[in-house]
């Protein structure tokens, strides 16, 4: 390498792709142990229900069975994200159809699952309650009777029903309506969707003869678990060791799913334990993102300057809070979107009810406020006469401006996200084709702010003998390319060939500590911390070759391809194995470089907005983008085909651009699933879709066969590398540009996902005979 | 444990014994008694495609396929499509524009590429995206397998 920047912003292949190409890259349930046991669990068949009496005799005298666990047979302990309210196993209740009541290991999955039928639990049903505001009213069933005295992180006052309330105030909201010029107000419909990573949740338990588990899972998070596992079954960390083999996809789900069951299995049986989820198991009892249901306000100015927005947000957070909260702070502190309005109030509540947990979902809380203020953008528009793009450019934030709570934005360049988009020949192409009559075609906009960033990374690199470097974070590739990209900043900043690099495998008992695979952690924070403990290296290499050379470090050059020097003398060269067989076996030392660092919070000034029950203060960083779509709309059916999209993002600095792209061709057509075919639906408290012949995603007939991905780059003054998070964005802005694609092509303006055609065509004939 | 069925299957050249009971599936057989795990388990019925093999070159849903009927054919898995340790112009083509992201679909994806572009070398893009209809993927929304495929389809001659 003559230029250390050179590996970045390359596309080299992915160091993983020839594994996951031959079919030799190992997931969870590719691994077989030695006398390994097969686990399947009962789910609850009731949405309310007190567990009155449990007998397991009949499923224990099958033969082959090894253990059957119920909440009798683990320790009384609560885990969760936020609130510590979930049982591994039901406990006195069950609260959602599907949730894990029973555990069975055995010597085949047959007669696991044979033995699972066998066990009888009495329950004595309930009052259900399934729709969040029914759930937030008073007389409404309780979920959670001990809800005051769980242990807590959230600050957000919660009681009955209520995971969270949360309320955001800038301005003053009422003060202004009678000001505006146009005002639109709205209600809006985000079903529960699922994740549907085409890996299911499992975990292979393990114990050995010290009484440590081992767990492999398919996880985004290994410390996250380990820390599950060991408060679940009342065990010190220093007992439970995490591992992620390759993860077939998590998208925000995989934060601790059903890891702790199987080490309890383990446990009890004292054999290797393998439980994986059938499909439609996974699909009723792990998560779904949160169904909204929102009200919005905006008025603007006859000119278009945006002047108040007031966004009520009701989620429904399901059975268990899971990060109900957390994802409601990101509701609140991004409803008004990507824009300067100076009057601004945001009030939330998330519910339990007697659903799936909602958790963490792609979009994180923004994508449901998003939709409906993206919406009322184009309804404004709309209404004034103005074109869109040129209204959202208009009130567009810039750098340098702040977020609500006075949050800096050092770069923000969402207009010209929306200016790139505006200006690709294809846009330019496809906006004056209108299709024909019975198939209209339009275009739609919608602009995009999400935050990234969260908690805590670290790294550790060390020089081995022959001048290769080990990285090790402990964050988890679960198919973002984020194992390439780390390879990419170690190489760059030590100046060597991408092959050099060994990135360690995620195990709690190796890696340095990372928080997990969330908020687009990766591109920033985490590559933060490789830059800078590899940097470390390099001071010592440094330091070590000064003193073979006898001269002063300030003499000593590190040059590409693994070399050191001394500065203007060519001839005078070592190579990073014999600075680090000298440090190993002469003197100096191993040649080890740290890195650890907490992402710094923002905080909320009181002085600028006002805020209730607001903890987190968000993540570190905005990023920003705009997505468009193409579509075209068949009036006799109400079918929607999106037929090419846009999507350009203000990244900073790109570190792999193929692995960039992927990201946002992968979160587009995530996006234009979500938008037109993806629902959970529910009878009461049963989903009755959960396979994937009645939950239907995108295929490759369904994503359109172009879409145009835009990279715009400008460092970020924050990172080394100038990179910021990108994989959220891309999936946020999708639904409501369909929408304000429908809108323009047909006059119809829906305000519920999905875009249907039933929905649709039900929307159009009522139009028509308006 | 069940009662098993003596059989014989052709898989990647060789000629497998195999006792299994009538109602394991091929997928069942491939990944819990040889150890073929390539072949992945994302739907359990016939719906994602990430179970994919060659029947005597045809995609089939290793899911669906009772092992027992499967004698007859000749079984190409993704471990088979290449000597150990090397890789068919297929995989190639995936590597060099990253098309793997999680790669859970990918074994299904890499043997219906092969397929087609056996059957047919140079596919236009609507008839990769037609070739791809039965194969689920959540991460890459298809673009980049697309492209694999064309690239694949260039060093054909």
């Amino acid at each position: 390498m003559s230029d250390l920047d050179d590996l970045i912003g390359q596309s080299v292949p992915k160091i993983e792709a020839r594994a996951k190409l031959t079919g030799t890259a190992v997931y969870t349930e590719d691994i077989y142990r030695p006398r390994m046991l097969h686990a399947a669990l009962l789910g609850s068949p009731f949405a309310h229900a007190r567990i009155v009496s449990y007998d397991a005799t009949a499923a224990l005298a099958l033969p082959g069975v090894k253990a059957v666990l119920t909440a009798a047979d683990v320790p009384a302990k609560l885990i969760g994200h936020t609130i510590r309210d979930e049982p591994i196993l039901a406990r006195d209740k069950v609260r959602y159809i599907g949730e894990p009541v029973a555990a069975v290991a055995a010597e085949s999955l047959e007669i696991a699952r044979q033995a699972i039928r066998l066990i009888d639990i009495e329950f004595e049903e309930l009052p259900t309650v399934f729709d969040a505001e029914e759930a937030l009213a008073d007389g409404a069933p309780i979920l959670h009777e001990d809800l005051e005295k769980y242990a807590s992180v959230v600050e957000s006052p919660c009681a009955g029903n209520m995971v969270a309330h949360i309320e955001l105030e800038t301005g003053n909201v009422d003060e202004v309506w009678n000001d505006c010029d146009v005002i639109v107000e709205g209600s809006f419909d985000i079903p529960a969707i699922q994740h549907v990573y085409m890996e299911t949740c499992g975990a292979l338990a393990e114990v050995d003869g010290t009484g440590k588990i081992t767990i492999w899972s398919s996880t985004q998070q290994i410390f996250g678990t380990q820390m599950a596992v060991a408060l679940a079954l009342d065990l010190p960390m220093s007992k439970v060791r995490c591992i992620a083999p390759a993860v077939g996809g998590g998208f925000g789900a995989k934060f601790i799913t059903i890891e702790p069951i199987t080490a309890a299995l383990a446990l009890k049986t004292r054999r290797p334990v393998k439980l994986i989820l059938p499909r439609d198991e996974d699909m009723i009892s792990m998560r779904s993102r949160h169904a909204a249901k929102i009200r919005m306000k905006t008025g603007a100015m006859a000119d278009g300057t945006l002047v108040a927005r007031s966004t009520e947000v009701v989620l429904n957070g399901g059975a268990y809070s899971d990060f109900s909260p957390v994802v409601l702070e990101a509701s609140m502190l991004l409803a008004a979107g990507p824009y300067r309005i100076p009057h601004v109030r945001n009030v939330g509540r998330a519910a339990y009810t007697n659903r799936l947990r909602a958790g963490a979902m792609r979009g994180f809380g923004v994508m449901q406020p998003t939709f409906a203020g993206e919406s009322q953008i184009d309804e404004i528009a709309a209404q004034l006469g103005l074109d869109a793009i040129e209204l959202r450019i208009k009130n567009a934030k810039q750098s340098g401006d702040m977020n609500m709570g006075s949050h800096h934005l050092p770069v923000c360049r969402i207009a010209d996200c929306l200016k790139e988009i505006r200006a690709h020949p294809a846009f330019v192409e496809a906006e004056g084709d209108a299709g024909i009559p019975g198939k209209r075609r339009a275009i739609g906009i919608s602009s995009i702010v999400q935050q990234s960033g969260l908690f805590s990374s670290s790294a550790n690199v060390r020089l081995a003998e022959d001048g290769t470097l080990t990285v090790c974070t402990g964050y988890v590739d679960i198919g973002t390319g984020s194992d390439t990209a780390l390879a990419q900043v170690a190489a760059a900043t030590l100046g060597v060939e991408l092959e050099s690099i060994n990135i360690v495998a995620p195990d709690t008992d190796g890696a340095a500590y990372d928080y997990g695979t969330s908020a687009d952690r990766g591109a920033h924070g985490v590559s933060e911390s490789v830059h800078r403990a590899a940097l470390v290296v390099k001071e010592k290499i440094t330091g070590l070759t000064a003193e073979i050379l006898e001269c002063s470090p300030l003499d000593v050059e590190v040059r590409p391809g693994g070399k050191v020097g001394l500065r203007g003398v060519p001839d005078v060269e070592l190579s990073f194995a014999d600075v680090a067989q000298r440090g190993l076996y002469v003197g100096g030392g191993p040649i080890i470089g740290q890195h650890a660092w907490y992402m710094q919070e923002q905080t909320i000034d009181p002085a600028a907005t006002r805020a209730l029950g607001f903890r987190m203060g968000g993540g570190v960083f905005y990023g920003f983008a705009a997505t468009a779509v193409q579509i075209e709309v068949d009036e006799l059916t109400g079918q929607i085909e999106v037929l090419q999209a846009w999507h350009a993002a203000d990244v900073g600095r790109v570190l792999n651009p193929n692995g960039a792209l992927g990201q946002i061709y992968g979160g587009v057509v995530q996006g234009i699933s979500g938008a037109l075919l993806e629902e959970l639906v529910w009878d009461d408290g049963q989903v009755v879709n959960p396979t994937l012949m009645d939950y239907k995603i995108s295929g490759s007939l369904d994503a359109p066969p172009n879409i145009h991905g835009i990279l715009l780059e400008n460092a970020d003054p924050d990172s080394p590398w100038g990179a910021r998070g990108m994989a959220e964005p891309c999936i946020i802005g999708v639904a409501p540009a369909v929408a304000n694609a429908l809108a323009s092509a047909t006059g119809v303006r829906i305000r519920s996902l999905p875009l249907s055609p039933e929905q649709v065509l039900t929307a159009l004939i009522a139009h028509e005979t308006e | 444990m069940t009662t098993g069925h003596l059989f014989t299957l052709n898989i990647n050249g060789e000629t497998v014994e195999l006792s299994a009971p009538a109602g394991h599936t091929l997928l069942d057989v491939l990944r819990d008694q040889l150890f073929l795990t390539g072949s992945k388990r994302g739907c359990n019925q016939g719906v994602c495609g990430a179970c994919t093999v060659l029947r005597d070159g045809v995609p089939t849903r290793a899911c669906l396929s009772l092992a027992i009927d499967c004698s007859d054919f000749a079984i190409t898995t993704i471990e088979g499509l290449a000597e150990p340790g090397e890789t068919h112009p297929v995989q190639e083509a995936f590597a060099e524009v990253s098309a793997p992201q999680c790669g859970f679909c990918m074994s299904g994806m890499v043997l219906v590429a092969k397929a087609l572009l056996d059957t047919n070398p140079h596919p236009s893009r609507d008839e990769i995206r037609e070739a791809l209809s039965g194969n689920l993927c959540r991460c890459t929304g298809y673009i980049k397998i697309i492209e694999a495929i064309e690239l694949a389809s260039e060093g054909i001659a």
